[in-house]
């Protein structure tokens, strides 16, 4: 009985001790990762982007289910971000509630014939919308019969996305301003010297044809915070706070 | 260190039986014990670092309303009306301010430089020409300049920012020589240097480039060339014929379309024959945007042979230059296609020639169904743009 108390002690404390050092090469790797990535963007200029011709269009796409109370400022907060080139596509997964009859009435929106292609399997798409009000002609929205899950809502608006770059949120995120300017960097500094060459180099012409990407920017995520607390007027953020009550405050630590 | 562990570790500083406690009882206190005086270490790093912060914006934040104050006063001054009545600077002066004990140390003069490219940025005209006059007078040209061939990389950076922000004049050799550097942040910054301050060639870096032009350096680099006034802008056509280095082929085809060099258009149709796709699409969508009608029979002809990408390019191409005189390629590929977004492409191409189109435009609503027809209610609704 000793013997397997001991080695049920053993057990555990080697568990802990290698989760401990997990953590802390994890926390080593992480610090030299925010120093290099703080070096690099001390002169970035992201303005530049912002007027910039070259910017590659995003979709984002925020699937919606009963989302009634904060729906509308949401979808404000999403249509106001800095990027020049975007469009915003909710997606109403079989709501129950008036999402999308606020929807219809806040934005001016007219049911159209719009050219979906199924790429992936979703259930049907009922309807789509978009508004007659110029203000907001990069609001796409989609009504589909409820899926049961995020992901199937998520793949409608990838069908219907018209940009080959395109963000997955929560219609109930509230997301910075800059944000599409970070997260599509890492895309656009992809280093060619990382481009792995399979088969012939063309002898006759000058360029190096890249035909297999070896290291390849597939996708960029970004920090999540609790909005506990934090001061929230029409869908921004004007005043972060760390929440005031113990366990969500526990939860954000 | 060995001595105070055994002697921490012994029954006689420690409560209980600790002393007769297994091996593991004891690695685990252990473990503890140096678990906790680590983040307490690390807390206190980083409060320590907080307070050094703190205490450098304070600093900065003095040093700046000194700043302010002077080039409120003395520099940019105005009438009732808002005119700018700012006189010349008084050298004397200038140095009497703020060339004192002050701003002798490199932290301050570093504040001071930040601060006049803050306000260069933000100011243009006669007030702007003064800060740069001013910038010059304190000899903080010199400082900036001796820092591209300081050894850590982050000065060189420093000083090509800040010697592009304030024009300061630096010789092309040096420049030159940095936008070939190994370091890609060094490369971006050099060559944006370069394109702003040399007097003969702006764009001669093009030649010796050998790194890859990065899709980020260009957005950077097309800001500082439509940024900057009184810029020679050579024909790029020139870059697409001779330069071996991909990257600046794309950005030089880029700049062509935005300079709308109509002149280069020869040039673009025969990068129609290089063997790398990517290039190819990206030729095909210049001349689409350069409206190139004597480009549209070839592309025609080479459409079967293409990849997928380079046959998109061709139908949006067909669309933006809408000549009217490849309808029917059109209509086939619409109605015949295997691919979904072809045909979409088709019909979008087909409604942007409906000055010649109109009547096939009306026939195909009324003689298709299904997919058909949507495909072309969604191209022809002005709500939908893409």
């Amino acid at each position: 009985m000793r013997t397997v108390t001991a080695a049920f002690e053993g057990c555990v404390l080697l568990y802990g001790s290698l989760m401990l050092l997990m953590y802390a090469v994890l926390t080593l790797l992480s610090l030299r990762n925010v120093l290099i990535f703080k070096r690099k963007n001390r002169y970035v200029d992201y303005n530049k982007l912002l007027k910039s011709p070259l910017a590659p269009g995003i979709s984002i796409i925020a699937p919606a289910y009963n989302e009634g109370l904060t729906i509308l400022s949401n979808v404000r907060s999403l249509l106001t971000l800095s990027y020049p080139k975007f469009e915003v596509v909710i997606i109403n997964d079989g709501s129950t509630d008036d999402t999308l009859e606020k929807l219809i009435s806040e934005f001016s929106l007219v049911p159209v014939d719009f050219a979906y292609h199924e790429r992936i399997k979703t259930q049907p798409v009922k309807r789509i919308f978009k508004s007659v009000d110029m203000a907001y002609d990069k609001l796409l929205v989609i009504d589909k019969v409820n899926g049961k899950s995020k992901a199937d809502a998520s793949n409608a608006g990838i069908n219907a996305a018209a940009y080959d770059y395109f963000l997955g949120t929560d219609v109930d995120c509230i997301i910075e301003k800059d944000t599409l300017l970070r997260l599509i960097k890492p895309f656009m500094d992809e280093e060619l010297g990382k481009i792995r060459e399979v088969g012939l180099t063309f002898s006759d012409g000058n360029y190096r044809t890249p035909s297999e990407k070896n290291i390849q920017v597939i996708a960029t995520g970004a920090t999540l915070r609790l909005a506990n607390s934090c001061e929230v007027d029409e869908g921004v953020i004007v005043r972060a706070r760390p929440p005031r009550q113990i366990l969500p405050r526990f939860q954000e630590m | 260190m060995p001595h105070l562990f055994s002697l921490l570790m012994s029954s006689r500083f420690l409560p209980g039986n600790f002393g007769s406690a297994s091996p593991i009882i004891k690695f685990a206190v252990a473990a503890i014990a140096f678990s906790a005086i680590a983040i307490f270490l690390a807390y206190f790093a980083m409060l320590r670092m907080r307070y050094r912060t703190y205490r450098l914006s304070k600093k900065n934040a003095r040093l700046n309303d000194i700043i302010d104050a002077h080039l409120l006063e003395h520099v940019f001054t105005m009438d009732e009306e808002g005119e700018d009545v700012s006189g010349a600077i008084a050298p004397d002066h200038v140095h009497a301010v703020l060339y004192n004990r002050l701003f002798q140390k490199r932290s301050s003069k570093q504040v001071l430089v930040d601060r006049l490219i803050f306000y260069k940025k933000n100011i243009s005209g006669r007030m702007g020409d003064q800060i740069t006059e001013l910038f010059l007078l304190l000899d903080l040209d010199k400082f900036c300049v001796r820092k591209l061939e300081a050894r850590s990389v982050e000065k060189v950076i420093q000083g090509l920012n800040e010697v592009t922000e304030m024009q300061v004049p630096v010789s092309d050799t040096l420049l030159l020589l940095l936008t070939n550097s190994r370091n890609r942040d060094v490369r971006a910054a050099a060559r944006r240097a370069y394109i702003k301050l040399s007097n003969n060639e702006p764009f001669k870096f093009f030649d010796i480039a050998t790194e890859h032009l990065l899709v980020w350096d260009q957005v950077e680099l097309f800001s500082v060339i439509s940024s900057t006034p009184g810029l020679a802008i050579p024909n790029f056509a020139r870059w697409i014929i001779y330069s071996p280095n991909k990257g600046v082929v794309s950005f030089c085809l880029r700049l062509i379309v935005h300079f709308n060099q109509l002149a280069a258009i020869q040039s673009v149709i025969k990068l129609l024959n290089t063997r790398d796709h990517e290039l190819r699409s990206e030729a095909i969508n210049a001349l689409g945007k350069l409206k190139a009608e004597q480009a549209e029979d070839k592309l025609i002809r080479i459409y079967e042979s293409q990849p997928r990408s380079c046959q998109v390019e061709i139908l949006k191409a067909l669309g933006r230059i809408s000549s009217g005189r490849h309808l029917d390629f059109l209509k086939h590929e619409f109605m015949h296609s295997s691919s979904f977004d072809i045909r979409k492409l088709a019909a979008k191409s087909l409604i942007d020639n409906e000055w010649k189109a109109e009547e096939m435009i009306k026939d195909l609503l009324n003689g298709v169904n299904g997919e058909s027809q949507l495909i072309l209610k969604h191209c022809m609704n002005p709500l939908i743009k893409f």
